[in-house]
């Protein structure tokens, strides 16, 4: 089994027979953390959906716009004399005091879920190319599996520090199905409030879809067409109103 | 630059084209033209016809360049060679084209969020299509507008504007003879948020009056400018409000064929 692949064949790798033993106990590692299975029940939980349709009032605000008065904390905006402005190109709800970007590349965050590319294979792990300006690296010692240059995979972020080098654990590989890129920023409207689209989606096209928080969504089975389609719907109109009701429409007219 | 006096710019307090002192040349601008670009904007102002596109945050390469603590912004100014009737030789980096690309690379270092971002790069590229004077202000607006569309985070959107002295009067935004034949050119940057002043280069004389003078006028053209760059990037996402009302369906392939998932190909 593990161990025995790439790297452990042949005796090479004193960590990986260290492991077969007795799940590493006299070496100080902790042992293999068991194998996540994923199904569409028991998806990890989707991050909360920032509702920006229905009663609240939002406006375009541009780098620089002032949002408020007084000092405020906004995410994406800054204090400058007491006031506060908008660093970027985003949707401003004044009622809550929430900026939404608009445009933007994602920066890893803690226990996020990405979908990934292999881009190199290294003896300590995996470089992963996880659309964002840092690259992931997937250890082996997070991982039974193997993964070879260019596999997908989901995994979860475990660890980014100060200097943006980002860790992965719980990876899985994703093999046949589909990519679709779209905007991270996107991404919550994509899952929506309580996954309420996404489930919306999957229940219409019949399709296992996977959403990374870094922008890549997978598809698999169903009428994975119109999975992607409306994916790239809910990409361009996600920052217009009533966004549920459109896609609602849109699906049952397709289907 | 000189001066000679050759050719007549201000006839009947009217210039070349009609314009009073303090106007500007008619511009448009629009953002997110580039499919592949992470931000990007077009820019027409009077005869200039700017391309300013942006790529990042990205990894940065060469390495030896990365900062860790934040991002490296760079800029590359760059004038085809049909863009004006003078021959421009070869296109590439010259030291005319050095000298913009550095100090637009300034103007971004001081506004752009870079903290952000450790050990990445930003790249602007600005590509001068069409030239008819003051293409650094007008790529420097245009990169403005494309930084924002990128989402890079910014402390404002950089209003450009030139300055100077014709026939001797201040006056605003200086076509081609004007800057060929006039007294002095002024290029000018500004956050209008704070008022910074994040350009300011000369040619020519002006006298420490002259300057007060073109500095205020610049300061009003620069507002006429960053209005303009403000719409040009709530455009984008007004326009389709009104469109997506009632989006006309397109028609989408039914069911994928059988063939789609055989085995356990990887992808």
């Amino acid at each position: 089994m593990y161990g025995e692949g790439k790297f452990g064949g042949g005796g090479g790798g004193g960590g990986f027979r260290g492991r077969e033993g007795g799940g590493g106990r006299g070496f100080g590692r902790r042992p293999f953390p068991p194998r996540r299975e994923f199904n569409r029940e028991e998806r990890p939980p989707a991050p909360e959906e920032p509702e920006i349709s229905g009663p609240h009032i939002t406006r375009v605000v541009v780098p620089g716009e002032k949002l408020a008065d007084s000092p405020k904390a906004v995410q994406y905006g800054f204090v400058d004399q007491g006031k506060t402005y908008s660093s970027i190109l985003g949707l401003y709800d004044e009622s809550v005091s929430r900026l939404v970007p608009l445009e933007g590349c994602y920066l890893p965050t803690l226990d996020d879920y990405l979908v990934g590319v292999v881009k190199e294979v290294k003896f300590s792990g995996y470089n992963v190319d996880i659309k964002s300006p840092y690259n992931g690296f997937l250890s082996s010692k997070e991982t039974r599996d193997e993964f070879e240059l260019g596999d997908i995979i989901y995994a979860k972020v475990k660890d980014v520090d100060e200097v943006k080098n980002v860790d992965l654990t719980d990876a899985r590989k994703l093999a046949s199905g589909e990519i679709v890129e779209v905007l991270s920023v996107k991404i919550p409207r994509i899952i929506g409030k309580k996954s309420s689209m996404i489930s919306m989606l999957m229940d219409a096209t019949k399709s296992e879809i996977l959403v990374g928080r870094n922008g890549r969504i997978w598809i698999k089975g169903g009428n994975s067409a119109l999975a992607a389609a409306a994916v790239l719907k809910i990409e361009k109109e996600a920052h217009m109103p009533g966004l549920t009701d459109r896609m609602a429409a849109f699906l049952k007219q397709q289907v | 630059m000189g001066g000679t006096g050759k050719m007549k710019l201000i006839v009947n307090g009217k210039r070349l084209d009609g314009r009073g002192l303090a106007d500007l040349r008619p511009m448009t601008i629009k953002a997110g033209v580039l499919n592949k670009a992470d931000g990007s904007a077009y820019i027409e102002w009077g005869n200039n016809k700017i391309l300013a596109a942006v790529y990042g945050p990205k990894e940065c390469i060469p390495r030896h360049d990365i900062n860790p603590y934040k991002a490296v912004v760079r800029c590359r100014y760059s004038m085809s060679p049909f863009a004006s009737f003078e021959e421009h030789g070869r296109t590439g980096p010259n030291r005319r084209s050095r000298e913009i690309s550095k100090v637009i690379q300034e103007v971004f270092e001081n506004v752009v969020l870079a903290e952000h971002f450790p050990k990445t790069a930003i790249d602007i590229f600005i590509e001068v299509l069409q030239a008819d004077g003051g293409t650094r202000v007008a790529g420097l607006t245009a990169a403005a507008v494309a930084l924002a569309d990128a989402g890079i985070p910014m402390k404002d959107v950089v209003a450009g504007i030139a300055a100077g002295k014709i026939d001797g009067q201040i006056a605003l935004d200086f076509g081609k003879y004007e800057d060929n034949f006039g007294q002095s050119d002024m290029p000018f940057a500004v956050s209008l948020r704070t008022g910074e002043v994040l350009l300011f280069q000369m040619d020519g004389m002006l006298t420490k009056d002259e300057i007060a003078k073109a500095i205020d006028l610049a300061f009003e053209g620069a507002k006429t400018v960053s209005d303009l760059q403000v719409k040009a990037l709530k455009a984008r996402y007004t326009e389709k409000e009104e469109k997506g009302v009632a989006p006309a369906p397109e028609a989408l392939p039914q069911e994928q064929p059988a063939g789609g998932q055989q085995g356990e190909q990887p992808y």
